[in-house]
């Protein structure tokens, strides 16, 4: 029963839906005015602006979005616009605690204080540095100094001299040895020998021992009294220093106090810093340059004498931004280190060295008063990171962790600087599935970032949202110096924007692939010397950029050419159909054309999904195939049981297959078998199916269609050749020029096909039928061929077995 | 003073530092280092191993009391033997260092006796001798005077005062009974000029040959010495050179300057 198919090729306007540049209404780029990027983020937007407006704990900021969409570069513009008008947040500085070094303090000081405040000390320290010693070289503190040098040397001598002169009466001298001093008996200012003292009366021998022995305990208590005397001396020495210091100290204290009038903290850092410069005035002094290891090594220590004014240094944690209003910061490498601060240490003679000069600031920190951004996948992929972000942003204030700490691998001495209070606004940008894994498995994470900014990845394809996108891309253009876009170019880039969402009513928002594409434009019109980008720079861009990534397709395309792999464009094959698969390869995605094949004999009603049996196909395809049986029961052999064993295979599929756009193929082949009528193999078929027999949309409707008709142009095209694609993807049609135009020449076809019916009838040139009133297909039609053979295979059944179940298929 | 040709030429000079083994000789040797800088001089080290210390350890109730006056240990011959070479062998070391860093000959002898008598042995007449007088067991005057018993033989000697304190003064010439000598003249000019200082001469008269403007000059009266004193006193010297004249007992009036001034005391013979 021959005929002629109802359905009609699609139109050639509706298989690309054309951006006409005349309504866009410019020559070039440049003549029209930019928009923001969030322009097609309506929601995102919202939700941005919500989130950094509300002033209340957690309300941090999840920027849900797809990598390539744009979502830092538009969150980072909306976030600079914001803070541009907010007030500058308060600067941080670290300073030495003098009660305790290990714990440095943190001040709090007035914008553009900081560094004043930094150089000031300097200045002060330098000063000092000067003006000390002098004081200190003076006539009046060398006589002073003199004096109780003398005193104390006096009253030393005196006490010696009086136990000297107490000894000479007894005969005895106070003797200095290398190991300190002994008392020995003289004769004639000499130490009487040891023969001569044994050749003396014994009584005698006594009475020296005695008297030594008394004599020693004198000696004992005197030279106990000498380190008394050097301490009392020193304290006298420390009174005078601190006296003469305190004035000088004190007027140059009060010099950095005066422009600081209003700054408490530094104020009180100042009274300190006095005191302790009082007590330690002997920094101050030049001394005399005692060899050291250095020196001895013959290795000069410029950094000895800075290094001993260290303790009145200012550490500028942060201070002196760039532009105006609150920070915004985007960390690029959240380590640790770089989103805490970190201490770190230097290394001295071997040994380890660290001090609050040595702080530095992380993220947080410059971000403190203002936003931070930061990448959600590489903040998770760094170890303790995320815990540290989270612990800080509960406790509202930043404390500065080691990695090293928390494996107890720092051995070193460290510091444990003061807290720093945190107001900050943390947006972290990651991707949908990373922020559903949060919200699921990560109970703090719902607390600490309330509101999410969910970024589209594409929107209406309406003449506005056409000039908005115009828009969108001159001010990256703009942003990126790239040459202007004439509005034919601009046309082309509407249209790959559609392509790209793969739906000719929508326009892709993934800026950065479109950005890419412009930016490749440019240098093609550069390489020609050309002003403006024009639409053959566009075209030369995406033809170039194919030409780069296509290896692999051209190398499978050849295969099929020579025959390698067997896919024929002419002719008729029962049971066999041409399928078509889409590859994606490294963001580049193609259609493969496969041959799809089945067989078919009487059974006990199995399918036998082959890819399935080999573990080649996944849970969709699987489902897809399963559906075929469903297909099969609900349209034949109603009163009877269906005892078919069929199998299908993709031909020639070493990889995995999954998806169900082939299930309607895979139903043509088993209808084709069953009914023993050959399908024109000038056609490649894709649709998945349910079971009532309906066609159903496919994803990658374009690259399918492209890939089969890559193939046939190959092998020359004959007019007869073309695509059955789901009348539900007409819509998503954004074909290749040369589709188009080989369409428009009628060499090629794109059919709509809504049911399984209208599509055999166009693979075979046979009626499929329909049921007449009495329940029959009609004769000669595919249905009725298929029913027919099922019959057949249900007749023959019972007759090996009567009523029961066959054992074995087969 | 600049040179001239009527000067007399510098004389091939020895600073012969007498190392004692009572204990710190730092001075000592800082002493001699700058003088024989100051006098482009060889330095010669002499380390008296003082016999009077091994006599006493080897009787039988010595003990040495630490100089904190805390601990006290009992010691024999041979433990002091040992200290005394391990003295020796550090001074040796010492001085050889200081030499080598400021270009310096220098020589080094060891020997064992008085510090006095050992000192004045090895002295020569064209030394002049660095003297402690702390090695000398003796009251401190009688220390002074033996010490400059052993310089005598030699060109002079240079007797470390008590303190460390340096003066930042003048390098000042005493020339206690009348005009100070050529030589005496030629050692304060040379150690001015090394310690770049300015030059004064206290003296009781006589005529100072100098071609030397400003050379500042003060006289005093031999009857009253208290009046040179006080000159040193204000001074402040950094240096003093004492030409000692044949009158005795000035001498000894003039003796107690080494406690007036905080610098190395220079005794040259009149």
């Amino acid at each position: 029963m021959i005929r002629v198919s109802a359905v009609k090729p699609i139109a050639v306007e509706a298989l690309r839906r054309k951006c006409d540049p005349k309504r866009l209404g410019f020559q070039t780029t440049d003549e029209i005015e930019p928009v923001d990027v969030l322009v097609a983020q309506e929601r995102a937007r919202k939700a941005l602006a919500f989130g950094t407006a509300i002033d209340r704990p957690g309300y941090n900021l999840f920027v849900i979005g797809s990598q390539g969409f744009g979502r830092h570069k538009a969150s980072s513009q909306f976030l600079q616009e914001k803070a541009k008008g907010e007030q500058p947040p308060d600067e941080w500085v670290y300073v030495n605690n003098f009660k305790a070094k290990r714990n440095p303090k943190a001040l709090r000081l007035p914008h553009n204080t900081a560094l004043p405040f930094q150089k000031a000390m300097e200045a002060l320290i330098e000063d000092l540095e000067i003006a000390i010693p002098s004081l200190f070289e003076s006539d009046d503190y060398k006589t002073r100094m003199q004096v109780l040098a003398e005193d104390s040397q006096h009253e030393q001598e005196e006490a010696f001299e009086a136990l000297r002169a107490k000894t000479e009466a007894e005969g005895i001298a106070i003797l200095k040895t290398p190991m300190g001093f002994a008392l020995a008996p003289v004769k004639n200012g000499e130490v009487i020998k040891p023969e001569v003292f044994r050749a003396l009366e014994k009584s005698e021998q006594e009475r020296i021992e005695t008297v030594i022995e008394a004599l020693q305990k004198d000696l004992e208590e005197t030279l106990q009294k000498m380190p008394l005397i050097e301490k009392e001396r020193r304290d006298k020495v420390r009174e005078l220093n601190q006296e003469l210091a305190s004035a000088a100290i004190g007027a140059s204290i009060a010099e950095v106090a005066a422009s600081f009038q209003k700054v408490e903290p530094i104020l009180d850092y100042l009274k300190a810093a006095e005191a302790d410069m009082i007590d330690n005035i002997g920094l101050f002094m030049k001394e005399e340059q005692q060899p050291n290891l250095m020196a001895l090594m013959g290795r000069s220590d410029p950094e000895q004498g800075a290094a001993k004014f260290r303790r009145y240094g200012v550490n500028v944690i942060v201070a002196d931004r760039e532009g105006e209003g609150a920070p915004v910061i985007f960390e690029d490498h959240p380590t640790l280190g770089n989103v805490l601060g970190r201490i770190e240490h230097m290394s001295q003679m071997g040994t380890l060295f660290t001090d609050f000069m040595l702080i530095k600031p992380g993220a947080l920190h410059k971000a403190n008063g203002g936003y931070l951004l930061v990448d959600a996948r590489r903040l998770l992929t760094e170890p303790f990171v995320w815990e540290a972000i989270k612990r800080t942003l509960r406790s509202g204030s930043i404390r500065i962790e080691s990695g090293a700490e928390h494996l107890g691998l720092s051995t070193t001495v460290s510091l444990d600087p003061e807290p720093i209070p945190l107001q900050v606004k943390v947006i972290l940008i990651g991707e949908r599935r990373l922020y559903d894994l949060l919200v699921h498995f990560d109970p703090d994470f719902g607390d600490l970032f309330k509101v999410e900014a969910d970024f589209d990845d594409r929107w209406e394809r309406t003449e506005d949202n056409e000039s908005q996108t115009v828009r969108l891309f001159s001010s990256i253009i703009r942003s990126e110096n790239l040459l202007p876009l004439s509005a034919e170019g601009a046309a082309l880039l509407i249209e790959e924007a559609a392509r790209d969402a793969q739906d000719a009513e929508r326009l892709s928002l993934r800026t950065e692939e479109l950005c890419d594409l412009l930016s490749e434009a440019d240098y093609w019109a550069r390489q020609d010397e050309r002003s403006i980008v024009s639409a053959d720079d566009m075209n030369c861009a995406v033809k170039e950029r194919i030409r780069r990534k296509d290896r692999v397709r051209e190398r499978m395309y050849e295969a099929i050419e020579r025959e390698t792999m067997l896919i024929d464009t002419e002719g008729s094959m029962v049971g066999q159909v041409n399928g078509l698969a889409v590859l994606g390869i490294g963001g580049f995605a193609f259609g493969k054309p496969s041959r799809i094949t089945a067989r078919v004999r009487m059974g006990t009603g199995k399918l036998i999904d082959i890819e399935r049996e080999v573990k080649l196909g996944g849970p969709l395809h699987s489902k897809g195939v399963m559906i075929l049986s469903s297909y099969l029961n609900g349209n034949f052999s109603l009163d009877q049981p269906i005892s078919l064993w069929a199998s299908l295979v993709f031909e020639q599929s070493y990889g995995g297959v999954d998806g169900d756009s082939a299930s309607s193929t895979e139903l043509y082949a088993l209808l084709s078998a069953l009914s023993d009528v050959p399908i024109k193999q000038s056609l490649a078929v894709t649709g998945s199916v349910n079971q009532l027999g309906q066609v159903q949309a496919i994803g990658g409707v374009n690259e399918k269609i492209e890939g089969f008709f890559d193939i046939c142009k190959a092998r020359g095209l004959t007019g007869d050749q073309g695509v059955l694609i789901p009348t539900s993807n007409v819509k998503h049609l954004m074909l290749r020029q040369d589709v188009v135009d080989a369409a428009a020449d009628g060499q090629f076809h794109v059919y709509p096909v809504s049911t399984i019916n209208e599509g055999i009838e166009l693979l075979t040139g046979r009626v499929a039928g329909e049921r007449d009133e009495d329940g029959h297909y009609p004769a000669e039609s595919i249905n009725a061929l298929v029913e027919e053979k099922l019959e057949t295979f249900a007749t023959r059944r019972r007759s090996f077995g009567g009523d029961g179940e066959d054992k074995k298929d087969g | 003073m600049g040179e001239t040709e009527d000067k007399p030429k510098r004389t091939p000079r020895r600073i012969l530092a007498g190392f004692g083994s009572a204990g710190d000789e730092i001075r000592t040797l800082d002493a001699a280092l700058a003088l024989a800088r100051a006098l482009h001089a060889e330095v010669a080290g002499h380390f008296i191993e003082e016999a009077g210390l091994i006599n006493m350890a080897s009787l039988p109730f010595t003990r040495i009391v630490r100089s904190h006056g805390r601990a006290v240990k009992d010691v024999g011959a041979s433990d002091m033997e040992r200290e005394i070479t391990e003295a020796g062998k550090a001074w040796r070391r010492r001085l050889a260092a200081g030499a080598r860093r400021h270009q310096l000959s220098y020589s080094f002898a060891i020997t064992r006796g008085d510090y006095c008598i050992e000192l004045k042995k090895a002295a020569s007449p064209r030394d002049i001798v660095i003297v402690n007088p702390e090695n000398v067991f003796r009251s401190r005057r009688d220390a002074l005077l033996s010490a400059l018993d052993a310089a005598e033989d030699a060109a002079g000697a240079v007797l470390i005062p008590r303190r460390a304190f340096q003066n930042m003064g003048p390098v000042v010439l005493i020339a206690s009974e009348g005009a100070p000598s050529d030589t005496a003249l030629q050692i304060v000019e040379e150690i001015a000029k090394a310690e770049d200082r300015k030059v004064v001469i206290v003296t009781p008269g006589g005529t100072v040959k100098s071609d030397e403007e400003g050379l500042e000059i003060v006289s005093f009266n031999q009857t009253d010495v208290a009046s040179a004193m006080d000159a040193i006193n204000v001074l402040q010297p950094s240096y003093l050179v004492w030409q000692q004249g044949p009158s005795p007992v000035l001498n000894d009036k003039l003796l107690p300057l080494l406690d007036a001034t905080g610098g190395p005391l220079l005794i040259l013979k009149g």
